[in-house]
């Protein structure tokens, strides 16, 4: 009844008011927002038009619209036409948190923010005259002070009489969905942010391939407007209007994205202005959670310039290589040293991965006393810079060679050069100095990998001493050392492109290069370097150069001995020294030399003394030719005519010599000259010792 | 040239040794000859030690020989030494002239001359 009473109140204040009329079909249910005071308000226009009062046995029906809204999820709030609160459902407690005591009789104005008050002016403004409002989105704070984003539908209330009494008002709690809204309209700044000012281009297509949005990028930087290039297929857009296989390209790229694969590609394109480009072309499909393609992305990045740039960086690259390969092979030597008591092989191949030439570099070269030097040396770096040094230093090398006491000297020498010339920063360098008549080696190793020998058994070993640090242009104090070589052993130097890989453990290496060099002790020199290459594997992993020199001592096992010289005694020593020196290579043992040497100078003796004493002096020949292990065959020969001199007794022990020594003995004399023919096959009687 | 040969000899009580060394051929013997001549004229005995020859050719026998003569026609003794493995030896073996000369193993004299030659 209190509602009563106030309600009198309203009704004066309303008749205040024009009297707006109330909607014929405006039915009572939920948005009469009143229920108990409905029982005053309730009102409905019969058809004749006349507004009458229901009677109360209506009030079943109106309890149960009670109900209604009380059940409600909404907050239903009435209030009088000044604002007073007259009903609170269970939704608005639960809403703003007042209970229905708490606030029933107090001003809905409780219920706004201080800076919204002017909203309730304009709602209640509207109200009089009768205005419905409709989801109208504004604040309202809850009894802790929280705001709460709303949305208010408001109705007038009618008495029977048509006069507005209030308001009822329908809240509805929208902070979730303004949340939403509020994250949703974030992501949205943020795309476009990123779709426009990424450096890309980028654009969104429909699952079927129409452009839906495209970012500024594209535009601006090709010359297009928006409607230029929206709502058609993506491959009849102007980027790609210049070949049908693009065009092919784009389409398929739209029916990968769509089955859900990414397409990427470099393609050309167009610009408004008719410029022919390339793009890093992708078109991703965008898929929801289900994993369904909802858009399709595509993005692309310009890269005409930067492949122009490789371009002309891989013409320039490939003409510095050309002149830098063309310079090496300048630089190494044209024709390998040859030598009667060595033979030599050499190999040298660029690195086949770089495109640069590295500083590897082989020589050999005489000494004045008559041994051989080798070198194998690698500058450090690649191109230009390394094959002049590399030259330098082997320049350097054969011109100090001579003047060095030994191996460690010409190190030590070869890097005051360094320090001089400033040729490079550093290098690895071996040097051996080998004498072929005793095969004895000295050398000396700048940091650099060591030699290889291999004797005819086939037992390998490596000259691992004399080692100092690279040569850097300080000049320490370099060591030699020496080793004693077997005749016919094969000695390898090689830079460490022949064996260093990635993944391998130095070690394992050389044991592989060891393994493969007895396999070829016995080849021909001339396969040597090759096999030892392809053996050890140097294709397709290799990036550095390789240098390979083979020696093999000799001197070449001579089956053959042949001196010519005037028939003179004085020559005869000679005879005899040079004899014994080539029987020592062959490794024939003291008694059968002592014979063969006493065989062939008697015989040699004779033409001295006889052979031309009649003629123009001339020339004694001896030919001797190993017929068996411990078997020789021996010819001397003289151009003169045979005159003998002497007593029978005194010629007769020469030949009486001879005869004991050799068999087969024959003398044949022509006009031409003298032939003595005989074989030797033992040492006795002479002894070792 | 041949290895020098050299000549070295000793006189004592009316005997020379004669040591020879190196290498003895057509070129040296006339040298070699002129030398032992000078050597052995006033000697009773005539030892000729070959230990240290290491070449040897029918020329050198041949001067062997000469200087054998002459010294049966001057009553002087005349003995070459040739130690049994020495190359020396061998050739007078070879040459078959063990029977024209007197070859002894080591030189005459004391114990301490032979220790000296074989261990040379």
């Amino acid at each position: 009844m209190a509602e009563g009473r106030s309600h009198d109140g309203d009704i004066e204040s309303a008749e205040a008011e024009s009297k707006p009329t109330p909607p014929a079909d405006r039915s009572v249910g939920a948005r009469d927002g009143a229920g108990r005071d409905a029982l005053v308000s309730h009102v409905r226009r019969r058809p004749d038009g006349a507004i009458g009062r229901e009677a109360p046995l209506e009030a079943e029906r109106i309890a149960h619209l009670a109900a209604v809204v009380e059940a409600s999820s909404d907050a239903i709030v009435s209030k009088s036409l000044t604002g007073t609160i007259r009903s609170w459902n269970a939704s608005a407690t639960r809403i703003f948190g007042y209970t229905e005591d708490e606030i029933v009789g107090r001003s809905i104005r409780v219920l706004i923010p201080e800076e919204r008050q002017a909203e309730e002016d304009e709602i209640l403004s509207r109200l009089r005259q009768g205005e419905y409002i409709e989801h109208y989105e504004t604040v309202r704070l809850t009894k802790d002070g929280r705001p709460l984003d709303v949305s208010l539908s408001i109705s007038p209330i009618w008495d029977p009489s048509g006069r507005i009494i209030g308001a009822s008002k329908i809240v509805r709690d929208i902070s979730a969905r303004k949340q939403a809204e509020d994250a949703l309209a974030a992501a949205n700044a943020k795309f476009e942010s990123v779709f426009n000012q990424s450096g890309i281009f980028a654009g969104i297509l429909d699952t079927e391939g129409n452009l839906r949005d495209v970012n500024v990028l594209a535009l601006d930087a090709c010359g297009y407007r928006r409607e230029d290039v929206l709502d058609r297929p993506f491959w009849e857009t102007p980027w790609w209007r210049g070949s049908e296989d693009v065009k092919e390209r784009i389409r398929l790229a739209v029916r990968q994205a769509a089955a859900g694969d990414l397409f990427r590609e470099a393609l050309p394109y167009w610009t408004a202005d008719g410029s022919r480009r390339i793009v890093d072309f992708a078109m991703h499909p965008i898929v929801d959670e289900a994993g369904v393609v909802r858009f399709l992305h595509p993005t692309g990045i310009d890269i005409t310039d930067r492949l122009k740039a490789e371009e002309a960086l891989r013409k320039l690259e490939a003409e510095e290589r050309k002149i830098a390969v063309g310079l090496q092979r300048a630089l190494l030597p044209a024709r390998l040293l040859e030598r009667p008591d060595v033979q030599l092989s050499a190999l040298y191949e660029a690195g086949s991965d770089v495109l640069e030439v590295g500083g590897d570099w082989y020589d050999a070269f005489d000494l004045s006393d008559g041994r051989v030097g080798l070198t194998v040396g690698d500058v450090v770096g690649h191109g230009l810079s390394a094959a002049a040094a590399m030259g330098q230093l082997r320049t350097a090398m054969g011109a100090l060679a001579d003047h060095a006491t030994g191996p460690g000297q010409l190190l030590e020498r070869l890097d005051a050069f360094l320090a001089r010339s400033g040729a490079t920063d550093f290098a690895t360098v071996c040097y051996a100095v080998v004498d072929p008549r005793t095969c004895v080696v000295e050398y000396a190793s700048a940091g650099h990998l060591p030699m290889l020998v291999v004797s005819q058994g086939g037992v390998t070993a490596w000259l691992d001493g004399a080692q100092s640090p690279p040569l850097f242009g300080h000049c320490p104090a370099r060591p030699q050392t020496s080793a004693l070589l077997e005749p016919g052993s094969l000695l390898v130097l090689y830079s460490d492109g022949l064996v260093e890989r990635r993944h391998e453990r130095l070690d394992d290496s050389l044991d592989r290069l060891a393994a493969a060099a007895r396999d070829v002790a016995d080849s021909p020199l001339e396969d040597v370097c090759r096999t030892l290459v392809v053996r050890l594997g140097v294709d397709e992993t290799r990036a550095d150069d390789v240098a390979v020199l083979a020696v093999r001592l000799g001197p070449v096992r001579q089956t053959r001995y042949h001196r010519r010289f005037p028939a003179r005694a004085d020559e005869l020593a000679q005879l005899r020294a040079s004899l014994r020196g080539w029987l020592d290579d062959q490794a024939i043992g003291q008694p059968l030399q002592q014979a063969l040497v006493l065989a062939v100078h008697e015989a040699c003796a004779n033409a001295v003394e006889h052979a031309y004493r009649l003629t123009e002096p001339g020339d004694v020949q001896v030919d001797m030719t190993q017929s068996a292990d411990h078997e020789f065959l021996v010819e001397v020969r003289d151009f003169g005519r045979f005159q003998p001199s002497g007593s029978r007794e005194d010629r007769g022990r020469g030949t009486g010599i001879m005869r004991q020594l050799t068999a087969d003995f024959s003398r044949e004399s022509t006009s031409a000259g003298t032939v003595v023919r005989f074989r030797v096959a033992s040492g006795e009687p002479f002894h070792d010792g | 040239m041949a290895d020098p040969a050299r000549l070295e000899s000793d006189h004592e009580d009316g005997r020379v040794v004669i040591r020879l060394s190196g290498e003895i051929d057509l070129t040296n013997v006339g040298r070699l000859e002129e030398q032992i001549e000078g050597a052995i004229a006033d000697a009773r005995d005539v030892v000729i030690d070959l230990t240290e020859v290491h070449f040897l050719d029918s020329g050198g026998l041949r001067l062997l020989s000469r200087v054998s003569t002459g010294a049966a026609d001057h009553n002087q003794s005349f003995v070459v030494v040739a130690p049994p493995d020495s190359i020396a030896r061998s050739v007078i073996d070879i040459a078959g002239m063990t029977g024209e000369l007197i070859v002894r193993d080591a030189p005459p004299g004391a114990r301490t001359e032979i220790e000296r030659s074989t261990g040379g």
